[in-house]
Parts: structure tokens; sequence; C-alpha cells
């Protein structure tokens, strides 16, 4: 019985441990979603809508911050393509790209970037080696946080 | 009256979407705007925002890790606003408060998420007005520029529209591709130049211009010893395709036979080859109808060359013909040096 507990207290720790670890909203994030919104199409793709925009609304925050500071840096920092796809296309296409398993891990910040990139029709090579880039920083970036 | 109502209702929702276009970030009007579509109080409302408050914050820590790596002091220097003194639970009930005032509309989410942080963090509300003034100020710097680069790129728009060259096959999206139809000032439908002429046979070709018809009139000469002497001829008329054309002038052959007679017993064939020229184009309508006839043939066994005027009645249908004929030499005593035919020509 005791052994039961202890296990039970572990799974408890250890759940929000692992919630603690995500840095950003990823593809388990979005898919799950649709779960909190009821399945409700059109309350998921407010909430999916609301995030992106918050993104996009957070980076040219930023960008006008950096570039009253340092010109040269804020644009070459800020140099990706983000608004190429409108949000109601952007929202299509990062279902699309988060339906894949594989990309699950990558963060939502990240995969704005590709489904823009996809949206320009840059060579998929270019796109591949920025997905692989992205997933090893930010795998770099959690073992860095837990560290 | 209504239709005055009309009007304004459309006027104020011209109104309404014109600004909501050039809004740069999510602000007050977004955020009460959430509460209205779903209601006061419902679960969804807290879900939609708590979504736009984690993309606010993914996307500041986002690009403050990218900026750590490259320049950590810059990094540091520019996302040093506190963002994450609340839980997401007080901040959104604190930006419900802070977005309670309309005066606050203008001011974008983060720039108020930084405001309501401030004021857990115990910034003096002197700073914090400070702040929420220069935001507002900035923003509508931002809003206004954004009006006057939309006004920069239709009037750019206008511009490259109206210095290319008139070309309605561009302004219609037809493409270079397009083959344009090449229109002819002057006939009635208008005609195709295309590569289906040129794929005529050679006996279309060669029946292709030509033209029949007949005429008929009165003859009548007046030399001193035979005045009044009048007659009357039928012709077959045969309208060649041998013509040319300029842009002023046209001129065709047409051989007539037939048969002619006059009162003094006369009678006899007529084998005539013309040759007409006339101007066309001219702002006078009937120097178009006019031709100049000039000729060469027998008649009545006689060599005779005739001068004379040809003018349409009707175009390329009905000719009143006047031609002044005078004989050669080869057969004097029948046929008077000098006789003048008036005819009505009909060609088909």
């Amino acid at each position: 019985m005791n052994r039961i507990l202890i296990i039970i207290l572990i799974f408890i720790v250890y759940l929000p441990a692992q919630q603690m670890d995500r840095l950003f909203w990823n593809g388990s994030d979005w898919r799950r979603i649709e779960k909190t919104a009821n399945y409700d199409p059109e309350l998921s793709y407010m909430m999916k809508v609301g995030y992106v925009n918050g993104v996009l609304d957070g980076r040219l925050f930023y960008y006008l911050k950096a570039w009253t500071m340092e010109q040269v840096f804020a644009d070459s920092l800020y140099a990706e393509t983000v608004d190429y796809l409108s949000p109601r296309e952007l929202v299509k296409v990062l279902d699309n790209f988060y339906a894949d398993p594989i990309n699950g891990y990558i963060p939502l910040p990240s995969a704005i970037i590709i489904c823009n990139m996809f949206g320009e029709r840059i060579p998929m090579n270019k796109i591949d080696k920025y997905i692989r880039h992205s997933k090893d920083w930010i795998n770099r970036m959690i073992l860095e946080n837990n560290q | 009256m209504f239709s005055r109502k009309i009007i304004l209702v459309g006027y104020i929702f011209a109104i309404l979407f014109a600004q909501r276009e050039n809004r740069i970030f999510w602000d007050g009007s977004n955020w009460n705007r959430i509460s209205t579509k779903l209601g006061q109080g419902s679960e969804s409302v807290y879900q939609i925002k708590a979504s736009h408050l984690n993309g606010l914050l993914d996307g500041r820590l986002y690009y403050y890790l990218k900026a750590w790596e490259v320049e950590p002091l810059l990094a540091e220097g520019t996302y040093n606003d506190p963002l994450d003194l609340l839980r997401y639970k007080e901040l959104i009930t604190a930006l419900d408060n802070f977005y309670s005032v309309p005066k606050h509309n203008s001011i974008p989410i983060i720039s108020a998420v930084i405001i309501e942080n401030m004021r857990i963090g115990g910034i003096s509300e002197r700073s914090i007005y400070r702040y929420i003034e220069e935001t507002r100020f900035w923003v509508n710097n931002i809003r206004a520029s954004a009006d006057s680069m939309s006004v920069e790129i239709l009037a750019s728009k206008l511009d490259k529209h109206l210095s290319k060259p008139f070309n309605i096959s561009e302004r219609y999206g037809r493409g270079p591709d397009y083959k344009q139809k090449e229109v002819l000032i002057k006939p009635r439908s208008p005609l195709k130049r295309d590569g289906d002429n040129d794929k005529n046979s050679w006996y279309q070709k060669l029946i292709k211009g030509w033209a029949i018809g007949i005429s008929g009139g009165i003859n009548q000469w007046n030399t001193t010893d035979s005045l009044n002497s009048s007659g009357s001829n039928y012709n077959f008329i045969i309208k060649s395709p041998l013509h040319f054309r300029t842009e002023n002038i046209e001129s065709r052959i047409r051989f007539e036979a037939g048969v002619m007679n006059f009162s003094s017993n006369l009678n006899g064939q007529k084998n005539f080859m013309y040759v007409q020229v006339g101007l066309r184009e001219s702002d006078i309508p009937i120097i178009n109808r006019i031709k100049f006839d000039i000729g060469a043939g027998s008649v009545i066994g006689t060599r005779s060359f005739s001068s004379g005027l040809i003018i349409s009645l009707r175009k390329n249908k009905l000719d009143l013909i006047t031609r002044f004929y005078s004989a050669g030499t080869s057969n004097k005593a029948q046929l008077p040096s000098k006789w003048s035919l008036f005819s009505i020509a009909f060609n088909f």
C-alpha cells in the first residue's frame, strides 16, 4: 500500500516537473487546445489565433524596442518572415505541421517561422535544415535550463 | 429618409473597418471584444485570454534567448521588463480592470502586461502614468505612420499604373501571350488577321476577289454628221481580284463584255478592260464613292479607248457609269470618233 502511495506521489511530482521543463508552447499544447475547447472548432480557432497573435505582438514589440537601441542588431535578429501567411492560414498550416508527431516538440515560435517558410516556398532542404536546427536549439535550451 | 439612414450606417461601418485595418497590436478593444463575443464570465474567455498571454510571453522569451546567444548585454537591456510577477489568473483580472477604462483602449496588451507588473512590483503611480502616456504617444505615432504609409503605397501604385502605356490586354490581366485582334478602321465588322487566311488552297486563292455583275445603259454620240444617234448596251461585268490599295488610293481592274447597238444600225460586241482609280479615306464621303475610269478594248470591231467617272450609288452594289469613248483608227467608217455612254451597272 505504501509502495503504491509512493509511486502515485512520484507521478504527481514528476508530471508538473515535466511541464516546468517546457520553455514554450509546442505541438502537444497546440493539439491540446482542441480538447480544452471541448472540440468546438470556433473556440479552438479563437484560442489558436489568440496565441499566434500573441507571439507576433511580442515579437513586434521587442523588435521595435531593440530597434531603438541597436538597429543593425534588431534587423539581423528579426530577419525571418513571420507575416507571409495571414493568421487564419497560419493556424491551418500549424495544424498540418503538428499533425506529424515528429514535429511535436518544436516550439511554436519556431513553427510559425517554419510555416511561413513553407508559404514562401523556400526549398525543402533549407526548411529541413531549419527544423533540425530548431530541434537542436530547443534541446540545448532545455538542458541548460535544467542545469 | 430611409436611404439617408442606410448611407449613415454604411459610413459608420466603413469607418469602423478602416479603423481596424491599421491596428498594429492587439489592444483594449480586442481584449474587451473577447468578453463581448463569448459572454462575460465564460470559461472560454479565460482560455482565449490566457492563450494570447502565453503567446506574448513565448514570443518575448524566444527572441530574448535568440538575442542572448548573440549579444547578452544588449538582450538584458532590451528584455528587462518585468512580465512574470503575476500568475495568469491574476494578470487577466488586472488587465480586465485596466481595460475597463475606455481611454486605455489604445494601449497594446503587451504594454498593459508590463504596466500591471510594474504596479504589482511597487513602481510609483507617477512613473506608471508617465509610462502609459509614453506608450500612448508612440502607439499613435506608429498608427499615423502606418496610415501615411498606406497612402504612400496607394499613391505609388497609382503612379506605377499611370506610367504604364495603355494596353487593354494587360489591364484585364490577359498576359503577354494574349494575341490582340487587329481591327481595321473602316470595315463594318472587325477583321481578324490570323493564320487561317494563309492556309487557303491555291484554287481558293485564285477565285478569291472575283465578282460578277451586269450593266445596262444608253449610248449617244455627238459627231457633226450623226447627231443624236443613240442606242443601248448590255454588258456582263467581271470584277478581277487585281487591285491594289494604299491608305489613300484604291484601284481595281475589271472586264466588261457585251453587246452595243445604235440607231444608225450599228450593232456589235464590246470587249473592254477598265482600270478604275479612286481616293479612299477622304473626309468628304462623296469623294470616296467616285472613281476615275480609263479603259481600252474593242467596240464593234474598232479599237477604242475610254475615260470617265464611276459613281457608286450604293457602295459596291450599284454604280452610275459615265464614259467618254474615242474610237481607234482601224475602222472609222463604222464608228464615230467620240461618243459618250451612260449606264447603270449592278455588281454582285
